[in-house]
């Protein structure tokens, strides 16, 4: 059709759709103001009423600049519009065809409503928790509760069994309130079965010392294990029962443990010889030493003839073992806030081992030494504790009171073939005695806290080392008494927050040793060492918004006295140290967060190398003193940057560091006949490092899994004396890691993580540069096909090159089963091993030396195990 | 009627950071008992929380009274707490939103936290189109007459009952947009459920946007979409440790290699839905 129709057409269509629509619709609109000022008022409520009763046919709201429209299709008889806000009298205006724009102003007026108060709703006593269900989170394996708390979120154990919670180390492990394990969590974790908790809480920011909440800003968290209500007040535990075979093989355990208003009780029995490292439920992780941010005082170990083991593998594994272990824990709570503990342990270890190395020696003019030998080791050892704690902790104040012992006895044998073939035997007993005081005390905002820590060491060791052709026997005695006594006062306010920390401590070291059978080396040495330091610890740390700063500057003074009494000779010696340290954090935008440290300073001399003569410390080494003082100075900047993206399952992390390090004494070392002599040369080394890392995380979320990537790259550079030449130095550590797990199906899920390392040590001067490539990789599969039942089948492949020709290839399998018959009984098989591997090898680089050792692992075993709680 | 606790809470309202931004005054508070169902299979769980709106002239908002509370005791220092913080009672936070309606203008922002993360998007000022039901339809609540009307918004069909009396297009949580304020709202099949329990003049309280607790994610919000925002939670409370072990899996410890098993958790979806079902959801 032509132009003209199609114009008329559509002109006429659009005539009658207006027509049609004029006449059928009608427009209301407006402005509305407030009468006082004239402003428009966004927000009331327009309505169009039938009439002058209730019924509402449409409505609308004014817009930001007062003005509305509402749409009707008809207006009926006696309509009216109403115009009503909160704040404000309603006015109505009458509505019909013909007036439908409305300019109105709405006169201010008293709010007057019928009020019904609002009460506060009840509260429920709990502290800042974030509490986990247990049962989102056990798995048809997991027996303890310590299984399920590895998986908790945010939650990571580390393999001596420290947990910790957001990258913080949690300091307490409650049970129902109370702290039964007394330090000692890894015995609560390891043994409570899961099915007695009913959640497990993670206090953030837990400041466990109740006086001073608020005051210090805690940053780590604790774990409060609560129990469900039918395993409280009566005797609840687990029995585990294995036997196996190659040779005969058995893992048992039981586990009581009683909750109830009145105290609680933690016992264990522990039995094992599958490899199983028992001594990791005995770590100490202590309240007093995270007050006082200092680690625990040891004496060095002068004589080293224990067995070694072959890193990398885990502990079932290498362990050649018979072990027992029994613990008994209790607490009384004599009042809300009184309460006495009691603990007393005993572990006895035996170990063996084998293995085969060849050592390389390098030295500065190109040339090398190398040694090779054949070792076999046996040791026991025998670990007593016992301790006593009296604490009160009320909101106005907090003291406890512990004594604490502990007695080890350990004897071992070595015996090597090859290259100066020897036998050793060592006794290496210590004993330690400790009492401990905390006292913290508020007043309003402020705190004072009082801690003192005495103890008394002793260790008397012993070496006799016989070869074909002679006989040393070297004795050493070191015992000591430390007292470190301190009060801190702090307070907080508007973002702010200031400690400082003063004390005195004192330490006095006597140190006898006696060597016969070496030539030239055979003077006793008799010496005793002592320090008083008075010291002085402030921190200052300020919290607004997105910046958190935080500055620490210990301030120490020592006087020193040395007394050596075979040469008759003693010196005094006054010497001052500070190390301040910066820590920033900001958080650049919501996503990305970045930190930085930096810090400086002085250490204090270091008593473990400050004596005179010289100490054979296993059939090889002998290890001189040095009767100097000398202080290590160092430096350290790092940062950090992290960005998350937690809806989109993403998350990166890269840091680098850089430290400097000016070390008073240089180790030296020097081969003389059929041993190696280390002395501390009074002389300055310097030793430079610097280190980048990165991670990426991202969660695949089809997959129900996960991918992660890290990396790492550390050089540190150095020098040493060997055989009285300077030797500088340069390693280096690439680190390469990919992770991934998924879940293929319900009832299928696998894991594969490869870590892939390279190591470089560069000796200056000709000898060239020697380099190792090492990969570990496991590759894990389990199917849960049944309810209650599981079978997981992993592979473990080790690599490690030595020279760029030369490498050697491990595989390892295992096949685990357990099946869970009614509610309290489980039945387990595993196979470890299953390629029967006996040996397994890798090469290490130490400063100026380089390993090859060949150890010698467990084979295939064979274990048929029960479980059952009650 | 005074109780210590109330004035502890009130003195600890007082104490917030002066950062805080303020938005408005309130003329009207009001309180509502939220129920919602944690098991809509066997109805035998339900979540409880206590909802407060303060409606101003321009800007209302609706939280969570245990959320706030929560979070006002964890980030105030100061004496007044300190000297209580062994007796007082402590909260636990419950819903985690934080609803401003006309903030910026003509659109709602809502900030939700997943754990340690802190979110915030914007959404449309009055998302629901009610449908008034008959006249005769009334009833009373707290002493007001009411009237009821329903629309279907997000996957849900809602239910409200309004007092034209109270001249606040306003309600519960996103709930609004009615010729009067919502006392009651229930989604059809019950599985949420908002009942007025106070109502009071507003008197000049502080309407502030309410900033998370500063010692996590650095007291910042990552800007995000509400849909992205639902399927993230749904994941996090599926499976919570593989939600969080990802976010903590780049946190190590001085040097020390942690063992660091990723992602065992156990799926368990929850046993009910969100109120807006709309998400892209896995």
């Amino acid at each position: 059709m032509n132009s003209f129709c199609r114009y008329s057409i559509t002109l006429l269509w659009a005539l009658l759709s207006w027509a049609a629509l004029g006449a059928q619709n009608v427009e209301l609109s407006g402005r509305v103001t407030d009468s006082a000022n004239g402003e428009p008022v966004p927000g009331v409520i327009v309505k169009v009423r039938r009439d002058a009763s209730d019924g509402i046919l449409k409505f609308a709201s004014t817009r930001s600049d007062g003005t509305f429209s509402i749409v009707m299709t008809r207006i009926p008889e006696g309509a009216c519009v109403e115009f009503a806000m909160m704040g404000y009298a309603p006015l109505s205006r009458p509505v019909d065809a013909e007036h439908t724009r409305f300019e109105v102003s709405l006169v201010p007026q008293e709010i007057d409503i019928r009020e019904v108060i609002v009460t506060p709703p009840s509260v429920s006593v709990r502290g800042d928790t974030v509490a986990y269900n247990v049962s989102n989170f056990a798995q048809v394996q997991d027996k303890s509760i310590g299984d399920v708390i590895r998986r908790m979120p945010g939650v990571e154990v580390s393999k001596s069994g420290q947990i910790s919670y957001n990258g913080e180390a949690i300091n307490k492990l409650y049970i129902e309130g109370v702290d039964v394990a007394g330090g000692k969590y890894t015995l609560a974790t390891n043994n409570i079965s899961h099915k007695d908790i009913r959640s497990v809480e993670i206090m953030e920011n837990h400041q466990p010392v109740k006086a001073l909440r608020d005051i210090q800003f805690s940053k780590q968290a604790a774990i409060n294990l609560r129990l469900k209500e039918e395993a409280k007040a009566r005797w609840v535990g687990n029995l585990r029962a294995a036997a196996g075979a190659s040779p005969a093989l058995w893992n048992g355990s039981l586990f009581a443990m009683r909750v109830a208003g009145s105290g609680q009780s933690m016992n264990t029995y522990k039995t094992d010889n599958t490899g199983v490292n028992l001594r990791n439920e005995l770590s100490d992780f202590s309240l007093s030493d995270f007050i006082n941010r200092s680690s625990e005082v040891t004496l060095p170990q002068y004589i080293d003839v224990s067995p070694s083991s072959a890193p990398g593998l885990g502990d079932q594994r290498v362990r050649f073992n018979t072990t027992h272990l029994l613990t008994a824990s209790n607490v009384k709570k004599l009042s809300e806030d009184y309460q006495l503990s009691s603990q007393v342990t005993y572990l006895y270890d035996e170990l063996s081992s084998d293995n085969s190395s060849s050592t390389t020696y390098f030295f500065e003019d190109g040339t090398t030494s190398v040694v090779e030998q054949d070792e076999h080791a046996s040791g026991r050892t025998h670990v007593l504790s016992a301790r006593v704690q009296a604490m009160a902790n009320t909101e106005k104040r907090f003291v406890t009171n512990t004594l604490s012992a502990v007695m080890e006895w350990e004897r071992s044998r070595l015996c090597t073939r090859g290259a100066y073939a020897n036998d050793q035997a060592a006794s290496t007993p210590s004993y330690k005695a400790t009492y401990d005081l905390q006292l913290v005390k508020r007043f309003g905002g402020r705190s004072l806290t009082l801690t003192s820590k005495n103890q008394f060491l002793s260790a008397p060791q012993t070496l006799t080392v016989v070869r074909d052709d002679s006989r040393q026997h070297q004795f050493v005695r070191a015992s000591a008494l430390v007292s470190n006594t301190s009060a801190s006062y702090g307070w907080a306010g508007g973002g702010w927050s200031f400690t400082l920390r003063g004390g005195l401590s004192a330490w006095f070291r006597a140190l006898n040793s006696r060597l016969s059978g070496v030539e030239g080396y055979d003077t006793p040495g008799r010496s005793a060492l002592g320090y008083l330091n008075p010291y002085l610890r402030p921190s200052l740390e300020y919290r607004r918004g997105k910046l958190r700063l935080r500055l620490e500057s210990p301030l120490s003074y020592y006087r020193y006295w040395f007394r050596d009494r075979v040469a008759h000779r003693s010196e005094p010696h006054d010497d001052w140290t500070a190390t301040p340290s910066l820590y920033a954090e900001w958080s650049i935008a919501p996503r990305l967060q970045l930190s930085m440290n930096a810090s400086a300073g002085k250490s204090p001399v270091s008593t473990a190398r400050l004596y005179e003569g010289v100490i054979l410390g296993n059939y090889r080494n002998l290890n001189g003193g040095l009767a100097d003082y000398a202080n290590d100075k160092s430096s350290r900047i790092g940062a950090d940057l992290r960005y998350k993206d937690p809806i989109n399952s993403f998350f990166a992390s890269a840091s680098a560091f850089r430290t400097w390090n000016t070390v008073a004494h240089t180790a030296s070392r020097s081969f003389v006949g059929d041993y190696i002599v280390s002395v501390p040369l009074l002389r300055e080394t310097d030793r430079t490092g610097w280190g980048v890392s990165g991670s990426v995380s991202k969660g695949i979320n089809s997959l129900y899994g996960a991918v992660k990537f890290d990396i790492s790259y550390s050089v540190a550079g150095s020098s040493m004396v060997q055989n009285e030449v300077l030797t500088p130095y340069r390693s280096s550590v690439l680190t390469l890691s990919p992770r991934f797990n998924a879940r293929f199906a319900p009832w299928c899920t696998l894991e594969y993580e490869l870590t892939y390392s390279r190591n470089r040590l560069r000796v200056s001067g000709g000898a060239g540069t020697s380099s190792s490539n090492s990969s570990e990789q496991s590759l894990s599969l389990s199917f849960n096909p049944v309810k209650g039942c599981s079978l997981s089948a992993s592979g473990e492949h080790y690599y490690t090159e030595f020279a760029s020709d030369r490498g050697k290839n491990l595989f390892m399998a295992d096949l685990k089963a357990s099946y869970a018959v009614g509610k309290r009984w489980e039945v387990n098989l595993s196979l470890l091993n299953i390629f029967n591997k006996k040996e397994y090898s890798y090469t290490l680089y130490d400063a100026l030396s380089n390993y090859f050792r060949s150890y010698r692992i467990r084979p295939r075993t064979f274990l048929a195990g029960v479980y059952w709680s009650f | 009627m005074f109780r210590p606790k109330y004035l502890l809470l009130l003195l600890s309202l007082a104490a917030l950071p002066a950062v805080a931004q303020r938005l408005d005054e309130a003329v009207l508070v009001c309180s509502y008992d939220f129920r919602w169902s944690q098991d809509t299979v066997t109805l035998e769980k339900w979540g409880e929380d206590r909802i407060m709106l303060l409606v101003g002239p321009s800007v209302s908002l609706s939280y969570s009274y245990y959320t706030h509370a929560a979070d006002t005791v964890a980030d105030a220092p100061g004496a007044v707490l300190a000297a209580t913080a062994g007796r007082a009672p402590k909260y636990t936070r419950r819903s985690e939103w934080y609803v401003y309606k006309n903030w910026p203008q003509g659109k709602m922002t809502v900030t939700e936290n997943i754990a340690t993360d802190y979110f915030r998007y914007t959404d449309e000022l009055r998302p629901q189109r009610w449908t008034m039901a008959p006249d005769g339809d009334t009833c009373r609540i707290a002493g007001y007459l009411c009237r009821r009307a329903e629309c279907q918004w997000r996957g849900c069909r809602w239910r409200a009952w309004f007092a034209p009396e109270l001249a606040v297009s306003d309600g519960p949580w996103k709930l609004g947009g009615l010729p009067g304020l919502i006392l009651r709202a229930e989604d059809e099949r019950g599985h949420y459920r908002f009942t007025l329990t106070g109502l009071e003049r507003g008197s000049g309280r502080a309407i502030e946007f309410v900033r998370p607790r500063s010692y996590m994610s650095g007291g910042t919000w990552q800007d995000t979409d509400r849909r992205k925002l639902a399927a993230a939670r749904l994941r996090y409370l599926t499976n919570m440790v593989r939600y969080l072990n990802l976010r903590y899996a780049t946190v190590t410890e001085q040097g020390e290699e942690l063992n660091f098993d990723f992602l065992k958790g156990e799926d368990t979806p929850p046993r009910y839905d969100f109120a807006e079902r709309d998400y892209a959801g896995e």
